[in-house]
Parts: C-alpha cells; sequence; structure tokens
C-alpha cells in the first residue's frame, strides 16, 4: 500500500452518502451531455482538441495538489472520486443553478445589471457550494478520508480542479459560438490559452481549496467543540465565496485586473495551504516524538519520516531486496501510527496504535534476523537502517 | 500489514448527512430555476428605443425598434445578445467576437454551422447583400429552422474586427406588416453612435 499509508475502510457503510454521489454525478454528466451534445455533433474536430487540452490540464492538475500535500499524498481512490465530483455534479449542477438566478437577476435588476454583476452575484454561492457538497459527501462516506485540515486543502483542490477542467472545455465550446464558429479550431486554443495559462492559477482549485480546508477542520476529530469547527468551516467557504466574487467582479479593469484577481486568490490559497501544512507537520512531528518513548519510532527515524525523500533514501539504500521489503514495511506501519494519532479525540485510535507498534515490533524483529551482507548499510546522508539495533 | 493500518469507516449511520446534502443540490439546481420561471422576463419596450449590443466602447452597435417590440429579459445579455418578439416573431441580435481580421470571410458559413447545433436539418440560404438605413454593408439570407422560417443577417463590424448577426424567426402563416417591423429593425443597425 505504499504511497496511500493508510486508507479507510472498504466495507459499504454508508450507502446514502454512496448513493447521494452517484445519482449526483450521474445527474451532473446528465445535464452536461444535454446542453452540448449538439454543439459536440456539429464541432467534432474542435471538440476532440478541447477533450485532449483537458486531459493535458487534469493530468498536470491531478499531480499537483497530491504531491504538496506533506508527508503522503492521498490515496487515489478519494482523489478520483474528488475529481469526479467536481467534473460531473457540481458543474452539471451549477449550469441549472447558474441560469435559473442569472435569470433571476435579469428580471428583478435588470439586463443591465445582470451583465455586468450577474457572474459575480451568481457563481460564487452556486458553485462554491456545489464543490463543497463533494467533499462534504467524501467526509460521509468515509471519516478515515478527511482526517486534518490539510486533506481538506487537498481534496478541495481536487474537485476545484475537476469542476475548473470541465468548465474550461464548455468554455471552449461556448467560445466557437460566440466566434461565429468562423474558425473553432483557434477559438478552442484561444479559450484554453486563457483560461489554462492566465486565470487557472487562481480558479477553482484555489477557491475549493479553502474551502475544503473548512471542511478538514470540521470533520477532523480534534476534540475542538462543534461551534468552532462550524464556525470556521463557514468562515473558509464565505472566503472561498468571497474569492470567487472576486476573481467575477468587473472590477479592476484591463489584464492588470484580471492579472491581479487570479495572483490574490492564488496567494490566499496558498497561505491557508502553508498555515494547515504547518499545523500538520507540527502535530506530525509531536506524535513521532510521543512514539520514541514506546520504541515504535526512534528519534532519528521521526526526523525522516515525515519527508518522501529521506523515507526513500533509508529504504532504497545498498541493501537486499527482502531487507529494503522490511524497512519499506516498518515505514509504511509508522506513517500509519503518526496518521492514525493525528486526530487528537479519535475513540477507536488507542486500540489501533497498540497493534501498530506490535507490528513495528515484529517487523524490526524480523529485520534484525536477517543477515548482513557486509560493511554497514547506513545509506549516503547516514540515514539508518529503522531495524538496526 | 495488519488491520490496524485500515482507518475505521464512518463514525455511524448517518442519514441526515447525505439527505442534507441532497437537499442543498435540489435546493439550487431545482430551486433557482423554478423561481426563475415565475418572474416574467417579458418587457415591453417603447417605440423607437435604441439598444448598444457588444461588450466595449471599441466593439459595439446600436440598433431602433418600432413599436410593438418585447424584450425577452432571461435572454438578453446586452454585451453579447439582445432576444426580442414582436407577434409571432422572434428576433436575436448578437455579438460576433472575430479572433482575427481574416476570419470575417467564414462568417456566413460560420452561421450555417451554429444553425446546425439547435436544428440538425436547419436550412440557410446564399447570401445576398444588404445595405443597412445608416450605409453599414451586410449580408442577408433565407433560413428555415424548426419549422419556422425567416432571415439571418450578418453586418461585419469596422475592420472586420467584429460582427453582428440578426437573426429573425416566425411561423410560415406570419403576416406581412410583422415582416414589415422586424425589416426596419435588420436595416437599422448601425456602427456609429451619431447614426443611431
Amino acid at each position: 500500500m505504499r504511497g496511500g499509508v493508510v486508507r479507510s475502510a472498504g466495507e459499504p457503510s454508508a450507502p446514502a452518502a454512496v448513493g447521494v454521489a452517484l445519482l449526483g454525478c450521474l445527474f451532473g454528466l446528465g445535464v452536461i451531455v444535454h446542453e452540448y451534445r449538439d454543439t459536440v455533433r456539429v464541432f467534432p474536430a474542435a471538440t476532440a482538441l478541447a477533450g485532449f487540452l483537458l486531459l493535458l490540464t487534469l493530468g498536470v492538475g491531478y499531480l499537483l495538489p497530491r504531491r504538496i500535500r506533506p508527508v503522503v499524498a492521498p490515496p487515489h481512490d478519494g482523489s478520483i472520486a474528488c475529481v469526479a465530483w467536481g467534473m460531473t455534479a457540481a458543474t452539471g449542477c451549477a449550469i441549472l443553478a447558474n441560469t435559473g438566478l442569472s435569470g433571476i437577476w435579469a428580471k428583478t435588476r435588470g439586463v443591465d445589471f445582470a451583465d455586468t454583476w450577474g457572474a459575480a452575484m451568481t457563481a460564487p454561492l452556486n458553485e462554491e457550494t456545489l464543490k463543497l457538497c463533494g467533499l462534504l459527501i467524501l467526509a460521509l462516506i468515509g471519516s478515515g478520508v478527511i482526517r486534518a485540515p490539510i486533506d481538506g486543502w487537498v481534496y478541495g483542490a481536487l474537485v476545484g480542479l475537476g469542476f475548473q477542467v470541465v468548465e474550461n472545455l464548455l468554455y471552449a465550446l461556448n467560445s466557437i459560438l460566440l466566434d461565429g464558429a468562423t474558425n473553432p479550431g483557434a477559438s478552442v486554443d484561444a479559450s484554453f490559452a486563457a483560461r489554462v495559462g492566465i486565470t487557472g492559477w487562481g480558479s477553482h482549485w484555489a477557491m475549493s481549496a479553502v474551502a475544503g480546508t473548512g471542511v478538514g477542520y470540521l470533520v477532523a476529530r480534534d476534540g475542538r467543540p462543534l461551534a468552532r469547527r462550524v464556525s470556521v468551516a463557514l468562515g473558509c467557504w464565505l472566503l472561498a465565496m468571497g474569492m470567487h466574487w472576486f476573481f467575477n467582479a468587473p472590477l479592476p479593469l484591463g489584464w492588470r485586473g484580471t492579472l491581479a484577481r487570479v495572483g490574490v486568490d492564488f496567494v490566499v490559497a496558498m497561505l491557508v495551504y502553508r498555515s494547515a501544512r504547518r499545523h500538520y507537520l507540527a502535530r506530525f512531528r509531536e506524535v513521532a516524538a510521543e512514539e520514541a518513548a514506546t520504541g515504535a519510532i526512534r528519534p532519528v527515524e521521526a526526523e525522516l519520516l515525515p519527508r518522501r525523500h529521506s523515507r526513500r533514501q533509508v529504504r532504497d539504500g545498498p541493501r537486499s531486496r527482502p531487507v529494503r521489503v522490511l524497512i519499506g514495511e516498518i515505514e509504511e506501519a509508522q506513517l500509519a501510527l503518526v496518521a492514525g494519532r493525528i486526530p487528537r479525540a479519535d475513540p477507536s485510535e488507542p486500540a489501533r496504535s497498540e497493534r501498530l507498534r506490535e507490528e513495528i515490533a515484529t517487523l524490526r524483529a524480523h529485520l534484525r534476523a536477517r543477515p548482513v551482507p557486509g560493511p554497514p548499510t547506513a545509506p549516503a546522508g547516514g540515514a539508518p537502517a529503522p531495524g538496526g539495533a | 500489514m495488519t488491520d490496524a493500518r485500515i482507518l475505521p469507516g464512518p463514525r455511524r449511520a448517518r442519514w441526515w448527512g447525505p439527505l442534507a446534502v441532497a437537499a442543498v443540490l435540489v435546493l439550487l439546481t431545482g430551486g433557482w430555476p423554478l423561481i426563475d420561471s415565475w418572474i416574467s422576463g417579458d418587457r415591453r419596450v417603447l417605440a423607437g428605443t435604441v439598444f448598444r449590443v457588444g461588450p466595449d466602447d471599441d466593439h459595439r452597435a446600436w440598433f431602433r425598434v418600432g413599436a410593438g417590440w418585447i424584450l425577452d429579459r432571461g435572454a438578453t445579455t446586452p454585451s453579447r445578445v439582445f432576444v426580442l418578439r414582436h407577434g409571432d416573431v422572434d428576433l436575436s441580435v448578437a455579438y460576433i467576437s472575430l479572433p482575427r481580421a481574416e476570419d470575417a470571410d467564414a462568417l456566413w458559413t460560420g452561421l450555417r454551422d451554429t444553425l446546425r447545433v439547435g436544428d440538425r436539418n436547419a436550412r440557410l440560404g446564399v447570401p445576398g447583400p444588404l445595405v443597412a438605413h445608416a450605409g453599414a454593408q451586410g449580408m442577408v439570407g433565407t433560413l428555415v429552422r424548426d419549422g419556422d422560417t425567416g432571415r439571418a443577417v450578418i453586418y461585419p463590424g469596422p475592420e472586420d474586427a467584429f460582427a453582428i448577426r440578426l437573426i429573425a424567426l416566425a411561423p410560415q402563416a406570419t403576416a406581412d406588416p410583422q415582416w414589415a417591423q422586424v425589416a426596419d429593425v435588420l436595416r437599422s443597425l448601425t456602427f456609429t453612435e451619431e447614426a443611431a
């Protein structure tokens, strides 16, 4: 299970949440297909180009937030579920919700107001809420998936990524018609260049990451009062809506204004990331240090454990393959031990942690029992083998 | 590996959590469109009203409507499109952005493709010349779509930086006086504010 240190239970113990997730995704996909199938039929080549660009941005976008998650990347199943929700349920539902609310603005406040302010008064509420629903569903499906605010940030960014790439595709198809279908390929290229190259840096992924951090704070079992957790989650959701409003608002004007909007949203998202990362790593090191007393994680291992590169160095040193496998197993068990203890008030934690400590002790014994073929096995940099006695 | 590395599932069966999320989804996707449908989008327009279509001061055009026109506010976005109705005739006046000036040569074939999005059997006739009251040079052709007949007009803007597309459609038995009103609007288009 390398790459996914801990995983949530696989039993389908939340059928209602899974049902809502599946229905939401199917419904959203149906709306998108219904709305755009005729455009796709008439412009198949341009659609294929847009689809290729979508896959390209999706591939790169999927790697980034998972890579910057401290210690380990989140499991693929949760990550893919988030992207799928953003691509289908959130986007499809947003088409209907935005059309409805935009119409209300145009009819009650006038067409000029709706033209100028409609996007800023419509998209933040609808889209940030619909994307957030995906994270809440994920938390309801498996409470072990989101265990800290940083998990909420990463999964939120992935929901936003899914939304963003499909929105890019739909905007590209719309741009063909707005350009009078005079040069569909060029319309798609120009739309993607603007939305991926410029605005993409501070768009949906950033807003959803901020809102997701609040969900991470809300569902993490840290023993904080419910009122405080709800307040922080609401605050993050409102901040995400504020970022979205600023992104869509018709001021400031011009390309400098666009860059300013993108830049502000990017900086806000990264500041929230920095804070969530710092708190997560502090708690990680605190738990790892506490485990020195139990012998499960030695002080020198605690130093190396949070860093992917250091773990890989220890694991992949000049040793026989069985030894490397054993070292990898010890690392995985240690990471699971720390990850399980990150929430401060998880009632299932003490028993699980005790079993993990026993597992680590057993693995160390196996490692010590293996013959040492030659000189000391510490890799470059001096990282010791976890089983070395 | 032991089961200890597998984190527990949901804390307890929470029916209200998924229900609340589903309620939010229904509220947003069904609620706004429902309220929107309750509000009438029609607004009667005064005879002689001049509308400006286009996103900014460098990319815009004006057109004038006579008596009896109704503006569909729900479908109108002044920077992009106006949707109006006069009796049985539906009229849309849309701004078309042209990424490159040479794309103006493809305006009519592009219009044919655009119409096929709404109706795969839509038919657009061969374009003929049309000169607006204020002198703008455009092209006009007959159009059949979704069982309705009408006319499509395209006026390329100054220096082919953009274009304005007007489409009027009505059931086949629509009376001539209504078409006369439409013809006035189609030829009222101008790219200069003074002429508007």
